[in-house]
């Protein structure tokens, strides 16, 4: 029987690895760098003395010639075996993970590096002359993106190394601009150890003259602060507040993380400029630190770890994991150490980047002791640090959620009681953690219905006295499923409180929707109403403190009262920032409507004036 | 007011949008007041939307469903909202809102019905495949033991196409999966319809750890041990993180009270009650219930009088000073809650199959389901 193969359609792997592996045709400079630097690694292994170079000429467009460029290397260099390997081997497989493998090797690399120039040339021309075979003569490939191509050997002498030429096919004319090649070799290369000249006729420049701060050597931590912080506007073109040098073992890290200056929120991505072995990965790298990191935004270089087939990330592997938990603890040293040497600076940090802080200081018992202090909560007594909450109280107590805080806050303040909010993300949890790292200190959850049962009963005769306002209370406010309760607290310009918890909120909110909803639905919240809200009452609390309130007690009129309980009901809710349905709106008019009567009753009526 | 509430509104709403907890429905429910306080119409709706989504994934969907309402009536009686807003997306939540209608035994089916039809002609309107609505018809024929229905809605709903209006690929598959299992009572086909969801290649919040928490039980009746107790290791976590899962929770009571497992099952009993305990979700909190009966019922079997729990103290069963609940007490209390709510359903349905679980339970109960370790 005969043997078939599948004939690879060379134009379609170019479309794939343009298309749906790289991020766009640029990388074929990328691609091109690599291949010239791992030749020149492979040409250091026979000669260690050897001074790589890369070379790249542009040729600019002239008459009906297309503009081209010229890469060279003096790297190792191919023989015509090698050649015709490297163009064997791909496609030898689809999967992806078979191609980052090839990608390990260099001839497999060296094919697949190459092959990106179709992005943006119709014909690849290379020359090269292998180090490791003196006498082997030099070899030229002409390759077509049809996938065919012609190899030729050459008598003429020609030094080791590999030279690529390149035409720009039409319509990628842009690639073959000098000042656009510049920016993707600098984008690319700048941290490449091996020089890179870019020509164009008698211009010529070295691309990578600059090193990065953390090569350098410094006399003084002013001098180091000022080059780092300089490097990190210059790169990324924003201002920072500090930088935390990095250097691990696991994955060969080196480089720099810098604080930024404006406020980090939660969940959101910082993205890193990350280098593997000099070349440039990704300006998006998200992966490299822990998610609680959001604070800093980093330039590293990589010696060990192990990109994916596009060479534009990192695979989630083991080593990236370790790294990340040593630069995340990196970062954590820094700011453990910034408690001790520079608590300013921490405090400006802990301001920008709360939520960062309080996530990372929520999970971790140790940062937690070192600046649990620093994180600040809301309290009745307006935005405290803990530390200072800590000092002002021997109890710490809170409320759970934002809506009891608000309901409680005016009582509590006008009493001097400190009582914090924790009803934001990671509030509880540090909560807890101090009770973890502090045994001793003791935490009290309050719940503001219950706030009410410890302020001051009335006497016996006060409560006599107050009876038909309550009963009027009641009787009016069922409606509204509010109870009422009287008591005695300050601040005294304060006349009722209304105090509701989670389900008598749910329970308004569905009685609020009903109003609007059409039938169906209606039928339905009706079912659910009867079913779980119905018992469930808020509270008005009246304080006998109040001069209104106490003139009140003394009314005997019930529709008087009736009218006052009304009013009073609405301005509790208006206060609590609570809604108002249709029917507690027309409250509020007829209320209003009643008092702008009587008073202009008052006024048309001169015996009455007080 | 003052202007700043619109920060204040932002600030709250980012430190817990895409977080699913009860923390997070409470500041969401907090931020769609002060909205509405503000007639702020933009951020009603907004907050609303996000209430919607972190509700239904913390198992509340009841405040899913009221705030769900409130969305449409405000777009149907203001329609130029339906530009502003997202209907599509509108659309595509409702699925789990009619859905989860069928879980509280006090909705009547005319009421059902009606959300249906009503679900039924807004995706008409918007031009939309009504795949997702045949989805939700064949589980109202499922409750309601409608097996002619059952048949009918699933090959209609096979052959209607797929607009993005549709539940997601994983949970698709896993709905497929259901039907081999519970009503076409094949396992085989089942597992091998799982397979895309089993090795990892679909999955989303939900699946495949409520497709593992099914198969699980399937295996063990069919006495399939190891496999049953492999899908059992691989779903334990997903049934015992958050308040959306204790359905799926109370059949790892069942399947790890038969398999004699019983410290294993506790640790999910104390991790879960208090979700199950607050929750309103009343077909969700039965199914938690049969388990905890079925566990609690096992351990009085073996003789065990009392049993040392961690809880939240509000717990309807009391226990003493060292956290020694009385096991008869608490066998009592899950078997009458699990009896008054199948009767619910039942009466509801129309149907006697809530009780005969209850019933069958009790005969696996008396099988023995050792594991082979």
């Amino acid at each position: 029987m005969q043997k078939y193969q599948f004939q690879i359609h060379l134009g379609g792997i170019i479309d794939l690895l343009s298309h749906h592996l790289y991020s766009g045709p640029q990388v074929f400079i990328r691609e091109l760098m690599q291949n010239g630097v791992d030749a020149i690694q492979g040409r250091k292994l026979i000669d260690e003395e050897h001074q790589g170079r890369l070379d790249i000429q542009v040729v600019k467009a002239t008459g009906n010639q297309q503009p081209s460029l010229v890469f060279e290397d003096n790297g190792i260099g191919l023989t015509e075996e090698e050649v015709h390997r490297f163009l064997a081997t791909i496609g030898e497989s689809s999967k992806r993970a078979d191609l980052a493998k090839q990608r390990n090797d260099f001839i497999g690399q060296f094919g697949i590096g190459l092959l990106s120039c179709f992005m943006i040339a119709d014909e690849i021309l290379m020359i090269t002359k292998s180090a490791r075979q003196g006498d082997h003569p030099a070899v030229e490939w002409r390759g077509k993106s049809d996938g065919t191509y012609e190899v030729r050997l050459l008598e003429t002498h020609v030094s080791p190394g590999t030279r690529v030429y390149l035409r720009a096919s039409q319509g990628m004319e842009n690639y073959f601009d000098i000042e656009q090649v510049g920016k993707l070799v600098h984008h690319f290369g700048n941290l490449l150890p091996i020089p890179i000249d870019l020509s164009e006729g008698d211009r010529r420049k070295q691309i990578n003259d600059r090193r990065p701060p953390w090569e350098g050597v410094y006399y003084s931590s002013d001098e180091e602060r000022r080059s780092y912080l300089e490097y990190g506007r210059e790169l990324f073109d924003q201002q920072f507040i500090d930088y935390i040098p990095l250097r691990t073992e696991t994955g060969g890290i080196t480089g720099v993380a810098y604080v930024l200056s404006q406020a980090t929120r939660p969940k959101m991505k910082s993205r890193h400029r990350v280098h593997l072995k000099g070349m440039l990965l990704s300006d998006q790298v998200e992966n490299l630190l822990p998610d609680w990191a959001v604070f800093v935004r980093c330039v590293v270089n990589a010696e060990q770890l192990r990109p994916v087939a596009s060479r534009e990330g990192f695979y989630e592997n083991e080593e990236l994991e370790a790294t990340r938990t040593v630069l995340g603890e990196t970062l954590r040293n820094y700011l453990k150490g910034l408690a001790d040497q520079a608590p300013q600076r921490l405090q400006e940090i802990i301001n920008l980047h709360h939520m960062a802080i309080c996530s990372l200081a929520s999970e971790d018992k140790e940062c937690f002791r070192v600046f649990g202090d620093f994180i600040y909560f809301e309290t009745t007594l307006g935005r405290l640090t803990l530390g200072e909450c800590r000092q002002r109280n021997g109890i710490l107590r809170y409320v759970s959620t934002v809506d009891e805080f608000r309901q409680i806050a005016q009582i509590a303040a006008s009493q001097g009681l400190c009582i914090l909010n924790a009803g934001y993300v990671y509030n509880q949890e540090l909560l807890s953690m101090l009770k973890q790292v502090d045994p001793d200190v003791q935490v009290d959850k309050l719940d503001a219905a219950s706030l009410t049962n410890h302020l001051e009963d009335l006497t016996l005769d006060e409560r006599e006295g107050a009876f038909l306002l309550l009963r009027t209370a009641d009787l009016t406010l069922h409606p509204y499923r509010v109870a009422s309760d009287i008591k005695k607290f300050e601040p005294a310009s304060l006349p009722t409180i209304y105090t509701s918890n989670e389900q008598a909120n749910f329970a308004r909110q569905t009685r609020l929707t009903k109003d609007i909803v059409d039938d169906t639905w209606g039928g339905i919240l009706n079912s659910f109403e009867n079913e779980f809200t119905n018992s469930q009452y808020a509270g008005l609390c009246f304080n006998l403190k109040n001069p209104l309130i106490k003139r009140l007690t003394k009314v005997e009129e019930t529709s008087v009262l009736k009218q006052a309980i009304e009013m009073l009901y609405v301005q509790a809710l208006l206060m609590g920032h609570h809604p108002l349905s249709d029917k507690e709106m027309a409250l509020l008019n007829q209320g209003l409507l009643g008092m702008i009567e009587s008073v202009v009753e008052k006024k048309e009526d001169p015996n009455n004036e007080v | 007011m003052s202007s700043d509430y619109r920060q204040q509104l932002e600030e709250m709403y980012d430190s817990v949008v895409g977080e699913y907890s009860d923390r997070a429905v409470a500041v969401l429910e907090e931020v769609v007041r002060m909205a509405d306080v503000h007639q702020d119409v933009e951020w009603s709706f907004y907050a609303r939307e996000a209430l919607v989504q972190s509700a239904t994934y913390s198992g509340h969907g009841d405040k899913a469903l009221v705030a769900f309402s409130w969305i449409l009536a405000q777009i149907d009686k203001n329609p130029e909202y339906e530009d502003e807003f997202e209907m599509d997306h509108l659309l595509w939540v409702y699925k789990w809102i009619a859905d989860s209608l069928l879980g509280f035994s006090h909705i009547s089916k005319a009421q059902i019905l009606a959300i249906v039809e009503d679900m039924d002609r807004r995706y008409r309107k918007q031009g939309l495949s009504l795949r997702a609505v045949e989805n939700i018809r064949y589980k109202v024929a499922c409750e309601f033991a409608e097996e002619e229905n059952v048949q009918k809605h699933f090959s209609r709903w096979e052959t209607l196409p797929k607009d993005g209006s549709q539940d997601c690929l994983a949970c698709e598959t896993n709905f497929v999966v259901n039907h081999y299992l519970f009503r076409e009572k094949n396992l085989e086909q089942a597992l091998l319809i799982a397979r895309p969801l089993l090795e990892g290649e679909q999955s989303c919040h939900s699946v495949p750890g409520r497709t593992q928490s099914n198969l699980m039980l399937a295996l063990l009746k069919a006495g399939r041990m190891d496999e049953a107790d492999q899908m059992q290791r691989k779903s334990e976590g997903y049934a015992s993180h958050n308040g959306d899962r204790i359905h799926s929770a109370g059949k790892h009571l069942q399947f790890l009270a038969l398999t004699d497992q019983l410290s294993r099952a506790l640790r999910i009993f104390e991790k879960m009650v208090a979700f199950a305990i607050t929750s309103r979700e009343e077909r969700n909190r039965h199914m938690f219930f049969r388990g905890a009966r079925l566990l609690f019922m096992k351990l009085m079997d073996q003789g065990h009088r009392t049993v040392k729990l961690r809880l939240a103290t509000d717990f309807p069963v009391a226990c003493d000073e060292q956290n020694q609940y009385p096991v008869p007490e608490l066998v009592d209390w899950f078997t009458h809650e699990a009896e008054r709510v199948a009767h619910l359903f039942d009466a509801r349905n129309e149907t006697v199959s809530y009780g005969e679980e209850l019933i069958e339970d009790l005969a696996l109960l008396k099988e023995s389901y050792p594991l082979s370790t």
